[in-house]
């Protein structure tokens, strides 16, 4: 992985039109927004095509990455989260595809994940592990699956006004637990 | 520090995580969308959370994609320079074609309602209308919930299904109006998705959804000629 600043520095480039630099910022930063649409999605085909679609929105609205006090990484993580949780919720409003995305392996992380956890991610699964395991079960599944409301709801077989209490509050401690 | 047990709707603190999640309704979401740019101590909130989420992506591994997908991200951006060539010419300053790849990616979305925030990152939203269409002894329960973006209508099965040889049908009831079907419950089914067409999506507020108890295939009139077996209110979430 390439440092902060080239990264920066590539988006910078991008958003001057630099076609060159933007070819760069893929080279650099391909295989994580891949790996993470991937992991999203579930399917090979849509994760290629979503790829585009997210590079194309990376060169349109370069310009805006100033803006949003985001760190170069997580802006580009958090276009490919959001553009992959936009087609999860279309496929499922389409009905297509639902059984599958729903049978796949669940995306908990095992030992050797944690063993290898950078301190970012070792601090968020800390303040995880402090919530009731379907607290943080929801909380994760409203990021990967972007499960609405309406879906962890009916998931956890609660009424939509309990899960939305339930998830606040979680929220409210993960904030209180990453902000010590 | 707060106690998390005194919990305010208001809390900026937990409305900029369900923004980052893609938990507001659409409504609150561009109201959010709208706080981003004068508002920096929210502006702030938003990008933290989005930083410790983006850390539950830390350890998924990398994959390369095939060169397909880069040559195909050069073709349309080809494309785009061949469409949009007169720009060039008008000599635009660059906040203006910064305006126009946001109308042009407005193009290009193709069905997805995506709204652009000023960070450029695109939250999705949350569906705008929920109702429990539930009948008086709990016997038949359905949960059902309206997606603004994506224009559809989510039906989940609680409890309860169609006799045998029998339909559920569902129904949207506006106030004053006749039922309109929405759809015929496919038996065995527990999820079901409809798209409403913009008319009908109208109707949802204040409106009832009702179930009623049909002919295998639904109702052969277009009107409910079964008994009403579950009702329940839409509500705005």
């Amino acid at each position: 992985m390439s440092t902060r600043e080239e990264i920066e520095t590539l988006i910078d480039g991008a958003a001057r039109k630099d076609r060159a630099a933007f070819a760069q910022l893929y080279g650099h930063t391909s295989a994580k927004l891949f790996g993470v649409v991937l992991r999203i999605l579930k399917s090979e085909a849509e994760a290629e095509e979503a790829l585009q679609e997210i590079y194309i929105k990376v060169w349109r609205n370069a310009d805006r990455y100033r803006a949003g006090g985001y760190s170069p990484m997580t802006w580009l993580i958090t276009i490919a989260r959001n553009h992959a949780i936009d087609r999860l919720r279309a496929r499922r409003a389409s009905g297509a595809g639902l059984d599958e995305a729903h049978e796949l392996p669940d995306a908990a992380p095992g030992p050797e994940a944690l063993a290898m956890a950078s301190s970012d991610r070792a601090r968020i699964l800390t303040c995880f592990e402090r919530l009731p395991l379907d607290r943080a079960e929801a909380v994760r599944r409203a990021y990967i699956e972007g499960e609405t409301y309406a879906e962890l709801a009916s998931r956890f077989d609660v009424p939509l006004n309990t899960m939305r209490t339930w998830l606040r509050r979680s929220l409210l401690k993960l904030k209180e637990c990453l902000s010590e | 520090m707060t106690d998390a047990s005194d919990i305010s709707d208001d809390d900026d603190r937990i409305i900029a995580a369900e923004y980052v999640l893609g938990l507001l309704p659409a409504a609150d979401r561009r109201e959010a969308e709208a706080r981003l740019n004068g508002d920096p101590a929210f502006r702030a909130a938003v990008a933290a959370w989005a930083e410790d989420f983006v850390a539950m992506t830390d350890d998924w591994p990398e994959v390369v994609p095939p060169a397909a997908v880069w040559a195909g991200i050069e073709a349309k951006l080809a494309e785009q320079d061949g469409g949009t060539g007169f720009l060039s010419l008008l000599r635009r300053p660059k906040s203006l074609r910064g305006l126009f790849g946001y109308a042009a990616g407005g193009l290009v979305a193709a069905g997805l309602a995506w709204v652009v925030l000023n960070s450029g990152v695109m939250t999705p939203a949350a569906p705008e209308f929920q109702a429990r269409i539930a009948a008086e002894d709990e016997s038949v329960v359905f949960a059902a919930a309206y997606d603004v973006d994506t224009g559809a209508l989510e039906v989940l099965q609680r409890s309860g299904a169609a006799a045998p040889g029998r339909s559920l049908e569902f129904w949207l009831i506006a106030e004053g109006q006749a039922p309109v079907s929405v759809l015929v419950w496919p038996n065995g089914s527990e999820r079901e998705s409809v798209v409403l067409p913009a008319d009908l999506a109208a109707r949802l507020p204040n409106a009832v959804l009702a179930i009623s108890d049909e002919p295998e295939g639904g109702s052969p009139t277009g009107a409910p000629t079964g008994d009403v077996l579950a009702v329940g209110p839409v509500e705005s979430i």
